[in-house]
């Protein structure tokens, strides 16, 4: 187990340091000095340009600055904004806070109301059946910011119960972006939970409970969710990405301060340095969610320590 | 026709009316041609915008840079994650393991996030949007035919054209490519569907130059500042992109439940 563990999270590291490297090549390839670009529309001199570079450190050889990158970032250095010059880790910081109060309400509405469909859609009554998979197929065509405005619609203009501008983490202010949210990834989550359990169904063990005459619920809480629950986690984990560009799309349609509204400013402002800090960011999340989501997959199920890597 | 049923049909149709747009669109999607914010009537089915230009031309002519994108994005994946998947797959060693590695830590960026760096690096037009959302799918479509290719390669008619004296480039070519790619279609068309959603979002979200080019992430966001006084604006839009992605994903159920 412990085996286990280490080697994932050394995988972890390694694809950490891969999108780390591929960030610092992107900037390197992309069309014109991103930097020099930036400055320039801000309306900088040549000279003033030249000076930037050289405090930015960008005039060394390439391989200086990657080193120099990486061991920034080893020291959770994630640079300086182009725009306003202050650190992107404080930046981000600042926003974090607002954006995992709502990533993880929306984790757990996602997670219950999508282990419900999966379970209505491959083990429900053929009516059931039929319901919960034009479901999944309904969300998983909705983008989360159309649902969104309908949800706005029908709880904050005609119900009128819920603000539809979410200013902070109080539960009023964080039920409506939570539910958008949450339903939206209960489609992928859906469709995964249901395939998993259909899969379940042909087991033998499910069919010999079946043999003996067990009662359904019996069937699906005793046998099939302990047996497959521990996959189910890890496909879960694999949800994080979806997670988090959901909430920043969730951010910018509930005006809501976060991630969201920083990295829109920065790519509207081409700040390379706060967008590559929060790509970067949401990269360790996604690792960090999914080597926890699989270590704990492994803990409850044996089998998958074995595969995988 | 029974292989992409309801789904295939409805897409053609779409593609063929975003084609003939221009010529059955009842007007301008860009001029002015009524008063603003009027409900769906006889003279404009699906009623007119925030500054009078007529909803229902917009949605067709929409459904053009709709199609586009998703078209560029299939076409990029299918040859740039196929040839990488194939050849990692196929030949394995060294480049299997950095397509691996890239793959991982591509797939480790959510993909919005990937569209939205892209934008950064390279501008923000209608080509970058494109370009940018086509980047959606290709990484976890590489490894999909990465996985076929070597499940191929172990079949016994590559043994046998090998026994034959057939060279590795041919094998790729006239065996493993025509056995692996088919079966890797349906991932294609999922990642069709997230350059679709993608481009949407990036629209949605006020990237791609010029707001008033009719696209149906943009006319959501515009529509959305008028729900309350003209719904149907923010409906039009949703119920197609909707409509339309419904019929993508199902087109992908169907090709990979063959």
């Amino acid at each position: 187990m412990l085996r286990f563990a280490v080697q994932r999270a050394l995988s972890a590291l390694f694809t950490l340091w891969s999108a780390a490297t591929l960030a610092f090549i992107a900037l390197r390839l992309a069309p014109g000095d991103a930097i020099v670009l930036q400055l320039a529309l801000s309306g900088a001199t040549e000279s003033q340009i030249a000076a930037r570079r050289a405090a930015l450190g960008l005039d060394l050889p390439l391989g200086v600055q990657y080193l120099n990158m990486l061991s920034r970032l080893l020291r959770g250095d994630l640079g300086v904004s182009l725009v306003n010059g202050r650190a992107v880790t404080a930046l981000i910081g600042e926003q974090l806070e607002a954006t995992l109060a709502l990533a993880i309400g929306a984790l757990l509405v996602g997670t219950l109301l999508g282990l419900a469909l999966g379970i209505g859609a491959a083990l429900g009554g053929h009516w059931l059946q039929q319901l919960a998979q034009a479901l999944i197929a309904l969300l998983l065509a909705t983008p989360v910011y159309w649902l969104g405005i309908l949800a706005i619609y029908v709880f904050s203009v005609w119900l009128g119960w819920l603000p539809s501008i979410s200013r902070d983490n109080s539960l009023q202010a964080l039920l409506l972006p939570c539910g958008v949210l949450g339903v939206a990834l209960s489609g992928s989550i859906g469709q995964m939970a249901a395939a998993g359990l259909h899969e379940a169904k042909k087991a033998p063990f499910v069919q010999t409970a079946r043999a003996k005459g067990l009662p359904v619920h019996l069937i699906v809480w005793r046998h099939m969710l302990s047996a497959y629950g521990g996959a189910l986690i890890s496909l879960i984990g694999l949800q994080s990405g979806f997670l988090i560009s959901g909430a920043l799309v969730t951010e910018s349609l509930f005006t809501r301060r976060g991630i969201g509204q920083l990295l829109l400013n920065a790519v509207n402002g081409r700040d390379y340095p706060v967008v590559q800090g929060v790509v970067l960011l949401s990269a360790l999340a996604y690792s960090l969610l999914s080597t926890l989501a699989d270590i704990l997959a492994a803990w409850r199920d044996p089998r998958l320590r074995r595969q995988g890597l | 026709m029974r292989r992409i049923g309801l789904p295939g049909a409805f897409l053609v149709c779409l593609a063929l009316a975003s084609l003939c747009a221009p010529l059955i669109a009842p007007y301008d999607p860009l001029a002015e041609v009524g008063q603003a914010l009027q409900a769906p009537s006889a003279r404009h089915w699906l009623g007119t915008d925030l500054i009078g230009r007529d909803v229902f031309s917009r949605i067709l002519h929409g459904a053009a840079r709709t199609l586009s994108v998703a078209l560029i994005a299939l076409c990029s994946t299918v040859l740039i994650g196929g040839a990488l998947g194939l050849c990692a797959g196929f030949f394995g060693g060294a480049l299997d393991w950095l397509l691996l590695s890239l793959s991982d830590a591509l797939l480790a960026l959510p993909s919005l996030l990937l569209a939205l760096s892209v934008l950064t690096l390279a501008g923000n037009g209608s080509l970058q949007i494109a370009l940018a959302a086509a980047l959606s799918g290709l990484p976890a479509y590489s490894r999909i035919v990465r996985a076929t290719a070597r499940s191929v390669r172990t079949q016994p008619y590559i043994e046998a054209a090998r026994a034959l004296g057939a060279g590795e480039l041919s094998v790729l070519w006239r065996h493993v490519l025509p056995n692996a790619l088919p079966s890797s279609l349906s991932a294609g068309v999922i990642a069709m569907a997230w350059a679709i959603l993608n481009a949407a979002t990036l629209h949605f979200l006020g990237f791609g130059g010029d707001p008033s080019l009719p696209e149906w992430g943009a006319m959501l966001a515009e529509g959305r500042l008028v729900f309350r006084a003209a719904p149907w604006i923010a409906f039009a839009a949703g119920a197609a992109l909707t409509l339309t992605l419904l019929a993508v994903n199902d087109l992908a159920r169907r090709l990979a439940a063959q």
